[in-house]
Parts: C-alpha cells; sequence; structure tokens
C-alpha cells in the first residue's frame, strides 16, 4: 500500500523548527516537500555543522526526506517560479511573523489567485488574532508563557523548563495537524482553506486537562515529582529507585493499585486503603512502603514483574538507552538514515506507523539540490534556467 | 464557512486519554464523534471516564453511548456496534490487540463491515517489538523515552513534566496519523490502518536532541533552569523578576549586546558572546546568569517583557494557569474559552489552537454524560426500537 499522502504535494517556506518539523512529518507520510531555500543578496551559505556542534541534530532532524528549491522570493523572476509552483502544489506553509508572506506577494490571496484549491496554512508565535500579534516569540517564551514552565518542578523550587524544545514540537504537531485537517477540507470541498496555529496555542492544548483542572479548582498544585491531577486523587505516579537505577509506576485505580501491592510484596496496602480519599490522603506513607521494597531488586526484575500482572510501569532511561532499545528500532521510532556528510546515523523515525509498518528515515536534502529538476517541471527551459541561475534568482 | 473535518465521523471505542484527546481536537475542527463507553459495572470500566474535569477535557463536543460489548451474552451490543462503525470515516481504538480480537473489535473484523475506514490504534510502545502488549502510561513513555533523566538537576532524581506529555502528544500525532489517512481515503478509498504510542511520542518530541546525541557522542548534562543542549551556549534560562519568573529564550551577540545596553551592562560586551567561541569568554555563564538575575529582580515581568521587546530579544513570562485562562490574546484566538455547564455553570476552559478562516473556534458544549445519546445514535444507524428494547432488557446498554 501506497504511503498515505503519496501525490500530495506541499511548498514549505518554514523556518526554524515549527514549521519545518511539520512539514517533514508530511514528507515521511509520503508527500512531496519542497523546501524553499533562500538564495540571493544576504542568503546565509549553506552549512553542515560539526559533527560535535551542541546543537548538530537541529541541522537535519527537521529536514529528512524533503526536497529544496533556492530561490531569491524577493525578485519578481523568484516570486513567478514559486507561484508556478503553488499552482501545482496542494499545501504551501509559512511561519514568519504575520504579513511578511503578503509583503512577498504571497499572501493567501495571491496563492488563491494561483491555486483555486490551494490550503494555505501558517503557523505563527501568539496567534494572528489579539493584542500581540506581531511579538517575536522562540521556544524557551513559548514553554514559559504556555504555563508548562511554573507548573512543573517542586512547590518551593523555581519553575522548570522542559527537557527538551517542547514548544517548538507541539507547535509542529499543531501545524501538522491543521495542514492536514485544510487538505482534507480542500479535497472535499473544492476550495482554497487558511488556517493558523500558533505556539502560544499549542502550548496550551498540551496543557488542557492541567490548566482545565486549575479553571474548575481555582487553585493549582506544581507538578513536582508527581502530576497535578493524578497525585490528589490518590495515584501512585511516580519514580522509585530499584537496587540499579529508576523505574516509573503509573497507577490510577483501585484494582491496579490491587495488584501493584501484591507485586511489591505489600497486599495489606490494598486492603487499608481501597479508595481514592484514602489513598490520596496517605500517599506519602504508601509511597514510603512501595519505596522500601522497590530498593531491593533491579529495575528489570520490577517491570518484568509489574507488566506481568497489567501495571503501566516504564524504565527511567538514558538517550543512549533509547537509541540502543530494541522496542524504540522494531516501530521505527530510532531508525537508521544516510547523512550527506555523517555518513549511517541513529536518527529518530516518525512516530506514526502506517500498515504497522516502520519506515526508514530518508536523509536530508542538500539546499538547492532540486532547484533544476523543479523548475523543468513547471515549464523553465534549460536557458532559462542558466538565465535565472546567472541573474542570481536561483 | 464549514467547519474543516464537516462531514467526517469518527468512532471511539473504549478511550484512554491519548485516543481521547486526539479525537477530541478532531471533534474541534468539526467531526461528528461518537465515544462509546462501558458501563460503570464493566470489567473496562476504566475506559469510562467518571471525573467530570476529564469528561470535560476529552469528551466535549462528543456524542456518548454506552455498550456492554464486553460479557458473552452481549453479542446483539457488538452488531449495533458494528453498525456505528459502518457508516463511520474513522475508527480509534485503545485497547491491545489480544483483547481488541477478544471483544471483535479487531480491524479485519471492523474492516469487514467497512473497507475505506482509518482504523486507528493508540497503544503504550508500539504495535510490534518486545513490549507491544505491555501496559502503557504517560509516565511510563516519560520515562522510557529518555525524558526524565535529563529534566531537572544533578542530584535529584528523576523529574517528569509538570503535564502529562507523552498523552497529549501522543493525541496530536495519532491525530496527524488520523487525517493523512482522511486524505488517502478521499483521494484512493483506502484509509488503512494507523498506530501511534506513547513511547514514540516521547521519543518524537525530542527528535533533534535525540539526533544530536546520537551524531555527537556526548551525553548532555541536565537541564537545570535552561535547555540540555543549549543553555550552555546561550541565555536560554529561567529568571526571578519582582512579580514572578520570566525566561531568556535565546540569543546571538547582536541581540546581547542590545540586552548589555538595556541592562547598563555595556563593559560585559566583549566578556561573552552568545553561541560564539567560549574559549574566548572572560566572565562564565554563571557569573553571567549572577549578574543578570540580580538586574532581573528590580524590575515586573511585564515592565522587561516591554523593555526586551523593543530592543528585540525573545522572551516570556512564565504565566500561571489563572493568568493564561485570563490572558487576552489566548482568548481573542479562542485557545481559552467558556464553556456552559449545566451543574457548574460558566466556566472557562481551553479551547483549540486552530483558527479556519480568520475565526476562533466556537466555544464547545458540555460534555455528554455517559450513555447520552444511545439510543438516539443506534436509531441513527438502522438499530430497531424492538432492538433496543432487547439490548436494554439484556442489561448491555447505559
Amino acid at each position: 500500500m501506497s504511503r498515505p499522502l503519496a501525490g500530495v504535494r506541499v511548498l514549505d517556506f518554514t523556518i526554524a523548527q515549527q514549521g519545518p518539523h511539520s512539514m517533514m512529518m508530511l514528507a515521511q507520510m509520503g508527500a512531496e516537500v519542497i523546501r524553499v531555500d533562500r538564495s540571493g543578496p544576504g542568503a546565509p551559505p549553506p552549512r553542515t555543522p560539526a559533527r560535535d556542534h551542541h546543537m548538530v541534530g537541529f541541522s537535519f532532524a527537521h529536514a529528512l526526506g524533503k526536497r529544496s528549491i533556492a530561490v531569491d522570493v524577493r525578485r519578481p523572476e523568484g516570486r513567478e517560479i514559486v507561484l508556478r509552483l503553488a499552482a501545482t502544489a496542494d499545501v504551501v506553509t509559512s511561519n514568519f511573523r504575520p504579513g511578511v508572506m503578503e509583503k512577498l506577494g504571497l499572501g493567501f490571496d495571491e496563492m488563491r489567485a494561483a491555486n483555486p484549491r490551494i490550503a494555505y496554512v501558517t503557523g505563527s508565535g501568539w496567534g494572528r488574532l489579539g493584542p500581540y500579534p506581531q511579538r517575536s516569540s522562540l521556544d524557551m517564551a513559548a514553554q514559559a508563557a504556555g504555563g508548562m514552565v511554573w507548573l512543573s518542578g517542586y512547590e518551593d523550587r523555581p519553575p522548570q523548563p522542559a527537557s527538551c524544545a517542547i514548544a517548538d514540537q507541539v507547535g509542529a504537531l499543531t501545524l501538522c495537524t491543521a495542514a492536514l485537517a485544510a487538505l482534507v477540507r480542500a479535497d472535499r470541498s473544492g476550495e482554497a482553506v487558511q488556517v493558523d496555529t500558533s505556539l502560544y496555542g499549542g502550548g496550551t492544548a498540551l496543557q488542557a486537562w492541567e490548566m482545565n483542572a486549575s479553571s474548575l479548582a481555582g487553585r493549582t498544585v506544581r507538578s513536582g515529582d508527581g502530576h497535578t491531577v493524578l497525585r490528589p486523587r490518590g495515584a501512585v505516579w511516580r519514580a522509585f529507585e530499584a537496587s540499579d537505577g529508576w523505574l516509573t509506576v503509573a497507577c490510577e485505580d483501585a484494582p491496579t493499585f490491587t495488584r501493584l501491592c501484591d507485586v511489591a510484596g505489600a497486599p495489606d496496602l490494598a486492603g487499608s486503603y481501597p479508595d481514592d480519599e484514602a489513598r490520596a490522603s496517605h500517599l506519602e506513607a504508601i509511597e514510603a512502603r512501595l519505596a522500601g521494597a522497590f530498593a531491593a531488586r533491579s529495575v528489570e526484575e520490577w517491570l518484568r514483574a509489574l507488566r506481568a500482572r497489567d501495571v503501566p510501569a516504564g524504565r527511567v532511561q538514558s538517550f543512549a538507552e533509547v537509541l540502543a532499545d530494541p522496542q524504540a528500532r522494531a516501530n521505527g521510532y530510532v531508525g537508521r538514515t544516510r547523512h550527506p556528510d555523517f555518513g549511517e546515523i541513529d536518527v529518530a523515525g516518525l512516530p506514526i506507523l502506517f500498515e504497522r509498518d516502520p519506515v526508514s528515515p530518508p536523509p536530508p536534502p542538500r539546499p538547492g539540490a532540486d532547484t533544476d529538476a523543479l523548475l523543468a517541471e513547471v515549464g523553465y527551459s534549460d536557458d532559462g534556467i542558466g538565465q535565472l541561475r546567472d541573474d542570481g534568482v536561483i | 464557512m464549514a467547519a474543516a473535518l464537516d462531514g467526517v465521523r469518527v468512532l471511539e471505542l473504549l478511550p484512554t486519554r491519548h485516543g481521547a484527546y486526539a479525537t477530541r481536537m478532531l471533534a474541534d475542527m468539526g467531526a461528528r464523534v461518537t465515544v462509546v463507553e462501558p458501563p460503570a459495572s464493566s470489567a473496562l470500566a476504566q475506559a469510562r471516564f467518571e471525573h467530570e474535569l476529564d469528561r470535560i477535557t476529552y469528551h466535549s463536543r462528543k456524542e456518548s453511548v454506552v455498550l456492554d460489548i464486553e460479557r458473552e451474552e452481549a453479542l446483539g451490543a457488538l452488531g449495533a456496534l458494528e453498525r456505528l462503525a459502518a457508516e463511520a470515516d474513522v475508527v480509534v481504538r485503545s485497547v491491545g490487540e489480544e483483547l481488541a480480537e477478544r471483544l471483535g473489535i479487531d480491524e479485519e473484523r471492523l474492516r469487514a463491515v467497512n473497507g475505506p475506514l482509518v482504523y486507528a490504534v493508540c497503544s503504550g510502545f508500539g504495535p510490534r517489538g518486545p513490549l507491544a502488549e505491555a501496559p502503557g502510561a504517560d509516565l511510563a513513555a516519560q520515562a522510557a523515552g529518555g525524558y526524565m533523566a535529563r529534566s531537572g538537576f544533578e542530584g535529584d532524581p528523576p523529574l517528569p513534566a509538570g503535564a502529562a506529555i507523552a498523552s497529549s502528544t501522543g493525541a496530536m500525532y495519532l491525530c496527524s496519523g488520523i487525517l493523512a489517512g482522511l486524505v488517502r481515503a478521499g483521494r484512493s478509498g483506502v484509509g488503512g490502518r494507523v498506530d501511534v504510542s506513547l513511547y514514540g511520542a516521547q521519543i518524537g518530541i525530542q527528535s533533534w536532541e535525540l539526533d544530536s546525541q546520537s551524531v555527537r557522542g556526548v551525553v548532555s548534562p541536565r537541564i537545570g533552569r535552561g535547555h540540555p543542549d543549549i543553555s550552555d551556549y546561550t541565555l536560554c534560562h529561567v529568571f526571578e523578576a519582582k512579580d514572578g519568573w520570566i525566561t531568556l529564550a535565546g540569543m546571538g551577540s547582536p541581540r546581547w549586546e542590545a540586552l548589555c545596553d538595556l541592562l547598563g551592562l555595556a563593559e560585559l560586551k566583549g566578556q561573552f558572546m552568545p553561541y560564539g567561541d567560549r574559549s574566548k569568554w572572560v566572565v562564565t555563564m554563571g557569573d553571567v546568569l549572577e549578574i543578570l538575575g540580580e538586574h532581573f529582580l528590580l524590575r515586573t515581568r511585564a515592565e522587561w517583557l516591554e523593555a526586551f521587546e523593543r530592543v528585540g530579544v525573545t522572551a516570556g513570562s512564565a504565566q500561571t494557569h489563572a493568568e493564561i485562562l485570563g490572558e487576552a490574546q489566548a482568548r481573542t484566538n479562542g485557545y481559552v474559552t467558556e464553556m456552559a455547564h449545566p451543574t457548574l455553570g460558566a466556566i472557562t476552559v481551553v479551547g483549540s489552537p486552530y483558527v479556519f478562516g480568520g475565526e476562533p473556534t466556537t466555544t464547545p458544549p458540555a460534555p455528554p454524560p455517559p450513555g447520552a445519546d444511545t439510543e438516539r445514535r443506534l436509531q441513527e444507524v438502522g438499530v430497531s426500537a424492538d432492538e433496543i428494547a432487547a439490548l436494554r432488557a439484556k442489561g448491555v446498554l447505559g
């Protein structure tokens, strides 16, 4: 069976992480994603960071499987090229500050004129409505504004940022879903569709449950080493130290608690604290007993015993362990690709399986690698392409 | 304009929060979502959300049907379920493969009544590999995915995120996969199968950081108050202000110099160059954090954000939930909205992150109580009044 987005063409003007990662997801789902790279005066020369650079992963993790055209869209000839490509595309995406695409003559109206069935998708920092659509944003600003920095960590300590660029990545996820919903709509209606989503909107959507809890309760308990909603319900929801490392246990109902207590050799606890209220008011004592039990055996022994009794649990793994984990490899969450500079490397794959069939992550493009082929496809002759190159448009 | 997913029908079977949030997002975009919940007495009752907070978050804008498909004598209920599946574009299932086969809701069975269906499955660790049937949970995925080992300060126990991030992002990945399946179903008549796990989502949201580790082979320090891979190189940290906390979101040298001018610290300009050659730094990152920290205490978050914006420094205020719930930008874009709830009254809730055609998403109606739509939905898919009465007599409807 073909990949689900086979035959879908995307014109990708996005920068940073939110846009590029979302469009890479479309590429890995089978779409032909054409990344529009900068060309002309002021365009930074493409460069590969050193292998030991602290952000080396950023340079390719959002690009796998894309094609690339390098064009100066500020020139009329460059604008003509991208409008011709837009006429052949299903989706156009950008995530500049509101107004930039319009200034380039590439706003929704111009794109719709070029292609009356286009899904026109924008990502922004704060949303295009409201008092400050133009304010600049980056991951750490959006993490803070979205509330997760303040929610995370212990009550008596400063707010705690996430250990990954989560606002950017959730921005990518909401942008991906927005693009696909717009495409479904455009396909069904035969009309152009416009949609916007933002880092800020993604941040609130990420914590809908926790924020609704704050709203209903009129107060918030910071999550600390547990969870703001679940621990007040008496859930055993935290990490425990075993003899050779850490594991987490996620137990939020009475039947699971009974099985957990059995596994931990403390069946009396289940009898003493049979309901949510009793567990919630004695959670520290319960967890102290469990912690004492967990310290005696290895993580692997506990995981086997807990899973055999259907108690959710996980090993606290390092990134090195994740990269080597047979479970991650079996599902394509980690796979091998060929990087043009680094050779064969292990990378994160698309965590969406179709037909239960993991796909190897494709390699990233070199900027401008597909310029000539794409121009030929939309009607430029060899001479015309040569002229555009001589003029510095491509 | 009609909602984006107007006309799309989704059937959700025995939900977890992971799957239920994906279908809630589809419902917010216009899909008609029917959730099949078990009766309270069922052995599968954890799929029935009893807390009103959970129903508000996960089941608003859905219809609820209660069917007991777990008991042997409930075969009639399965027939009713198949009729619901026959008219759906998407089925989402949140139980494991073995249980799905035992219940008769596996892909093969439902595809027999609806070939083009998008059949979506949520799991803890993915459909393949040694943990394919292992029980999953958000916190198990945060641990296994490598998040908790990097979060927090050196010496502390592993620290989870404040929110159930594997579950929420798992929902967003699932939503993407379902929508891609709908595109294929619309174009070629084949919906296919989609699988997303909490573990996969947790890995996916750390893609570039994991790729960096893979290529560099260097273990990053725990995050502390910044980001494990960035905050040794630039100002990407939490700071205390006069009335709360702010973050700087990273900057290169031009913005750093502008920040120095803003703070009256011109002498620091040449002593520290974000993202630059650290061997040329005259002061350490620790020194800079301390100096800036003293300054930031002097003014409020709003004053700092305004000043930073003027000089092009990107920053954020560590807003509390209460602040976000009342915040104008979030409200205007529909990220936060109001709900009229029959018992709780007017409540403020998280809305939808999508703005289609310049219009924020409409206010969601309150969630249905379990089984609120059972009879009506069954009638709509052709189950007769007599059949419904017989099912009710057997005790399989709610």
